[in-house]
């Protein structure tokens, strides 16, 4: 934590508006062509912002040190008061428990669906099974007329001959 | 520079002399196919670098009159849009003959003089399909380096209905290939004599033979037909959990690594040229696909526990992320795609050959169910297992991200509805890449897991594939630059008639 | 005494020397028989079918001699142009294969040398009466020339049932379709008057006759006898059954020669004579190919015998080149005479294996007899794949050249979706070709005794089994050569380009 303290004021420092404004410069030519670079916030905003970030951290310092450090029955006693708040402050506002209903649950629901069922059903059986069937069924029939009987085969040709005599005899 | 037809041809005929001369021995034939394909390997880096940044065009182009009859040309030519994808070629089959030869997943394949003539076999038919400036050459490679494989995935494959995965694996790809054979004479029929000329199947004569939209609709379709099953795409995936199972890993990690991308190669380099029309009219549908194979696939990636199949689904996803940058029909969209191609393909083999490591430490089962903690005395295999997988799910920093981000971007400018899903799929993607990574290495460890490092051998096929990712991720205009001009003017009609604007870059040459 | 004033009656100028090709079939054939009768066992088995060879391959070198310019003979009776010529030679070719086929088949001892092979010339003479036939009684004397020594060929093995029933069908069968045939011819006769095919064109033209009942009821005849022929559907049932039941080296001969000769005589007969009704009988003819396909693709799926499968693949084969007769192109022409030429060299590459695993195994022509080829026999499982292979129309084989080149014949006429048709039948035979290369290379061999043998055992069985290349050598021969040709035609065709290129404008087609 120690470290992260000293990079953040090593932050603030190098950027201090109207001290020294270290990146600016540094970045000012990578907006050389930039029509929107000469837009700046007013000043009343700057300092107000500088304000007002100021007081915020202070005092926010000197709650935490009032509470944590010089009367901790304080904060016992907002936890049962604000009961909960805080139960929702300690479990980090439910966010992993609403990621996971929201988005992990459906997600993983949707893999499930697509393994057992639509891989199933759809892909194996009408697209593969389909067309494997269609062709299995045209090749048992095919194989079903052929009886080894000559009687059977005259009978086909008898209707092929006749199918194409009528054929060429509606032509005329 | 050598002619290209040294490059196509000298891995088969390595495969030949090793399978006919090298009776008694047994390290012969695979020597020699690590020879040939070394020598491919070093011959296509040279015509990367020979074709530099900023090319345009096609280069050392070979060209012969093989039937004349039939206008049919042996023509060869590099260009932006395959010379990236020659060199992948080489390299995966270069490290996955490595690994046959150091018999590093399983013992060396029995019967080496044919394992490794099909293997030689293949590869110079995927060569071939990548270089051919011909239609018809094209579709003849294209048909003809399936059929190694269904030898391939027969004769050493694993598990006992491999007979029966493997031909329905070529049949479910032969049907769509075939289709693709009746639209590609078409073409070279129709174009002749739409436009007067005689018939010809040279890509560069058939962009200038314009087709009627109504024929150009229907040849389009076919021939998606063909890619989107070599790639696969929802939902003509049917044949991938089965022939993914079956394949030993050594083909299965050129198999997925190379063969999808001749679908999507097909598609840049022969569909958007040819039927710009039909590609702009079937767009939505495209785009529709593509889609939802990136959702499927991530969904089914998310539950499957068959390591395999978690990386062939998600093989799914992705291809459908470079469908998505392809029918963008943006120039951005599609130098995304045939980034991400060439990113996919250097990525997927060492994940497969990972697996297969992680198999061999957890029992010889590839169910993540079975594998966890493996990690715990492999640090380098973590960390590389972790590379990949990190550029798997496209982490800035790596080449996966630059690709990724130009895909949407194309997107983007295209069809914003179609754009806003597909961002959900790069969420996902880090879902099955992670989960993969967390249940085979970290978490509680698994029943027969016996984790052990990496051998010098290991290291020595994922070398070179790792240096490479590496060297894409710090510098990837090395392959942006080279492909630029050709994809612009690939994409250049389709975009065209996309935005109905008469364009003066009616696209002469690749 | 009543002189009685005899006229002269001229008969027809005979040129011998045109004539000779079929001089050397029936010349061979009368020989053939005389030699078989002398009494040496050892003049039968060796100097018999040696004079066979003789004799065919005289009948081959005299029709390469009268390669020149066509002409008609016998006053307009026969034609020989680039067409018969040409057809002429693969009927050479494919005797000579099989006479080898045949050289120590039990069928040739039980029926005796002399006779199967002076049956084997006549019906040679016959086909090459027929594909040169330029008139329609000269047609009907072909056929039935071609026909009755089939007759009797299939039923050579005479203590074998099936052989006998296998010709006594055919008999029936084919008298059926001749007298059909006979009709037809007779109709065509009363509506144009003439038997000529040059005068029934003219007349057709002439007098408007395209759509005369009569004329069209006799095309409506002539398709169905010649469709028997040719084993179109719904008049190919006989095929698996003859097929199946005649001996094998006659099963080759029929497959491929019989074929030969019916497609070309289709060829000349709709496209000389009946040239002007195309637009009626053009229409029909597609129909009947497209159920071809279709009927013999499905038919051959799930075959445990090759003889029944072979059978009906050749039915659906007859289906992809009648789209060659259907266009009436010089295209199509061409490409059906060259997928003819490239069918031979496929058909007796498989044939020459199944004969010599018939003798070898007691598994006939089981497909299990093929099983664990790949390992103990290369010489004969190398041929069988790519013959199987070619049959599917996989590239680097001359069977993808010529659906390439039928496909595109069938796009040029105007048929593109029978091109679409003759791929979609590829794709169902790809389901029946597979599985026999599965057998091959991804099976263990039978051990002896571990399948029983078919009930009636194989046809082919001899007492003491031999096993090795070396006591088949001229099997082995037939089927190397025959495979060695399908690839050699498959990378380089432009010779058979160049020998079939004067067949379409010799049929006056445009």
């Amino acid at each position: 934590m120690s470290i992260l303290a000293v990079g953040a004021v090593g932050a603030g420092l190098v950027q201090i508006p109207e001290v020294d404004e270290v990146i600016n410069k540094f970045l000012e030519p990578s907006f050389a062509g930039s029509t929107l670079y000469t837009v700046h916030t007013r000043d009343g905003l700057l300092w107000f912002g500088l304000a007002l970030g100021t007081v915020l951290g202070l005092s926010g310092i000197a709650i935490a040190w009032r509470i944590w450090v010089k009367q901790p029955s304080i904060a016992v006693a907002a936890r049962t008061r604000f009961k909960p708040a805080y139960t929702l402050f300690v479990n980090k506002w439910y966010f992993d428990e609403l990621i996971d209903a929201l988005v992990v649950k459906p997600a993983a629901a949707a893999g499930r669906f697509a393994s057992t069922t639509f891989e199933r059903v759809f892909v194996d059986g009408a697209l593969i099974g389909g067309a494997t069937s269609l062709v299995r069924a045209g090749s048992a029939s095919v194989r079903a007329i052929q009886t080894g009987l000559l009687r059977y085969y005259a009978a086909l040709v008898v209707l092929g001959v006749a199918a194409l005599g009528l054929y060429f005899l509606l032509q005329t | 520079m050598p002619p290209l037809s040294i490059l196509i041809w000298l891995p088969v005929a390595c495969g030949l002399v090793g399978a006919v001369v090298a009776i008694r021995s047994e390290r012969l034939p695979g020597l020699l196919a690590l020879a040939g394909s070394l020598g491919a390997l070093g011959l296509a880096i040279a015509y990367i670098v020979q074709y530099g940044p900023g090319s345009h065009g096609l280069k050392d182009v070979t060209d012969v009159v093989w039937i004349s009859e039939l206008g049919v040309h042996y023509k060869l030519g590099v260009s932006g849009l395959n010379v990236l994808l020659v060199g992948l070629t080489t390299l995966l089959f270069f490290a996955a003959i490595l690994a046959a030869n150091l018999g590093l997943t399983s013992r060396p394949p029995d019967r080496p003089r044919l394992f490794y003539f099909h293997m030689m076999l293949a590869e110079s038919a995927v060569l071939g399909a990548f270089l051919a400036q011909d239609l018809a050459l094209f579709v003849a490679f294209f048909d003809l380096m399936l059929i190694p494989f269904y030898f391939l995935v027969g004769s050493w494959g694993e598990g006992p209905d491999r007979v029966k995965a493997t031909i329905k694996l070529v049949i479910y790809t032969l049907v769509g290939s075939l289709l693709m054979l009746a639209a590609a004479i078409a073409t070279g029929v129709l174009a002749g004599e739409q436009n007067g000329g005689h018939i010809t199947f040279v890509l560069s004569q058939l962009q200038g033979l314009p087709l009627s939209t109504g024929s150009q609709e229907w040849i389009f379709l076919f021939f998606a037909a063909a890619f989107l099953v070599k790639m696969p795409a929802f939902p003509l995936h049917g044949w991938m959990p089965d022939g993914y199972r079956a394949m030993p890993i050594e083909v299965l990690m050129v198999f997925s690594g190379v063969l999808s991308k001749v679908g999507a190669y097909g598609f840049l380099a022969i569909v958007l040229p040819l039927f710009p029309q039909a590609a702009a009219h079937f767009q939505t549908l495209m785009l529709v696909i593509a889609l939802l194979s990136i959702l499927y696939g991530s969904a089914m990636a998310f539950t499957q526990t068959h390591a395999r199949l978690i990386a062939g689904y998600s093989s799914v996803a992705q291809l459908g992320f470079i469908t998505l940058g392809i029918f963008a029909l943006t120039p951005q969209g599609a130098q995304g795609a045939l980034l991400q191609m060439v990113n996919h393909g250097l990525v997927v083999a060492p994940v497969f050959f990972i697996i297969a490591l992680l198999a061999a430490r957890a029992g010889g089962s590839q169910d993540i169910r079975e594998m966890g903690g493996i990690a715990f005395r492999a640090p380098l295999l973590a960390t590389v297992f972790l590379v990949v997988a990190l550029a798997t799910l496209a982490m800035p920093g790596s080449a996966n991200f630059v690709g990724e981000f130009l895909i949407l971007l194309g997107v983007f400018n295209a069809k914003l509805a179609v754009a806003v899903i597909a961002f959900a799929g790069v969420v996902m993607a880090s879902v099955y890449a992670l989960r993969l990574f967390i249940r085979a290495m970290h978490n509680r460890v698994g029943p027969d897991v016996k984790s052990r490092e990496l051998t010098r051998m290991d290291a020595l096929v994922l070398a070179p594939l790792l240096a490479v990712i590496v060297f894409l991720a710090l510098y990837p205009q090395g392959a942006l630059k080279r492909s630029e001009r050709s994809v612009t003017s690939s994409v250049a009609s389709a975009h065209a008639d996309l935005t109905t604007t008469p364009s003066a870059l009616a696209a002469t040459e690749p | 005494m009543t002189v009685l004033a005899v006229t002269h009656l001229k008969g027809p100028h005979v040129d011998f020397a045109a004539l000779s090709p079929l001089v050397a079939f029936f010349g061979g054939a009368i020989v053939v028989l005389l030699v078989g009768l002398l009494g040496s066992r050892k003049i039968r088995e060796q100097v018999v079918p040696a004079l066979t060879l003789v004799a065919l391959g005289a009948a081959l070198g005299l029709t390469i001699w009268r390669w020149k310019e066509p002409e008609s003979i016998l006053s307009g009776a026969l034609r020989i142009d680039r067409l018969s010529l040409t057809l002429n030679l693969i009927l050479a070719v494919g005797g000579m294969a099989t006479v080898l086929l045949a050289w120590r088949s039990k069928a040739a001892r039980e029926a005796a040398h002399g006779e199967l092979h002076a049956m084997l010339l006549s019906t040679l003479g016959g086909m090459a009466l027929l594909v040169a036939a330029q008139n329609t009684v000269a047609l009907f004397l072909g056929l039935e020339l071609l026909s009755i020594p089939l007759y009797v060929l299939c039923a050579t093995e005479m203590r074998n049932e099936h052989s006998l029933e296998a010709g006594l069908k055919y008999l029936i069968v084919g008298s059926v379709g001749s007298a059909t045939l006979l009709y037809g011819i007779a109709l065509l006769y009363g509506a144009t008057g003439a038997t000529d095919f040059g005068a029934i064109a003219n007349a057709i033209s002439g007098s408007g006759l395209a759509s005369n009942a009569m004329l069209l009821t006799g095309v409506a005849l002539c398709v169905a006898g010649l469709a028997f022929k040719a084993s179109v559907a719904p008049f190919h049932q006989w095929t698996p059954d003859v097929y199946e039941g005649a001996p094998t080296p006659v099963t080759a001969f029929m497959a491929v020669a019989t074929k030969v000769a019916a497609l070309g005589v289709l060829l000349r007969l709709f496209e000389v004579a009946l040239i002007e009704a195309h637009g009626s009988w053009g229409p029909a003819l597609a129909a009947l190919a497209t159920i071809t396909i279709l009927v013999g693709n499905v038919g051959a799926l799930g075959q445990s015998s090759l003889k029944r499968m072979l059978a009906y693949s050749s039915v659906a084969q007859a289906g992809y080149m009648l789209a060659g007769v259907v266009v009436a192109t010089r295209l199509g022409a061409q490409s059906m005479v060259f997928y003819l030429a490239v069918y031979l060299a496929m058909n007796m590459a498989a044939f020459a294996v199944i004969v010599a695993r018939e003798r070898e195994t007691d598994l006939g022509d089981n497909v299990q007899a093929m099983a664990g080829l790949g390992r103990e026999r290369p010489w004969l499982a190398w041929p069988m794949t790519i013959s199987m292979l070619a049959l599917a129309g996989i590239p680097a084989t001359a069977g993808f050249i010529g659906k390439f080149y039928l496909i595109d014949a069938a796009v040029a006429g105007g048929y593109t979706w029978l091109g679409v048709v003759i791929v979609i039948g590829s794709m169902i035979s790809l389901g029946y070709y597979l599985p026999v290369i599965a057998t091959m290379w991804m099976t263990p061999s039978p051990t002896p005794g571990s399948v029983p043998a078919i009930a009636g055992g194989s046809q082919e069985l001899d007492p003491i089994a031999p096993a090795a290349d070396r006591d088949q050598p001229e099997l082995v021969l037939v089927a190397v050569l025959a495979g060695a040709a399908t690839i050699a035609f498959g990378i380089v065709p432009q010779p058979l380009f160049n020998l079939v290129h004067g067949v379409g404008s010799a049929l006056g087609l445009l």
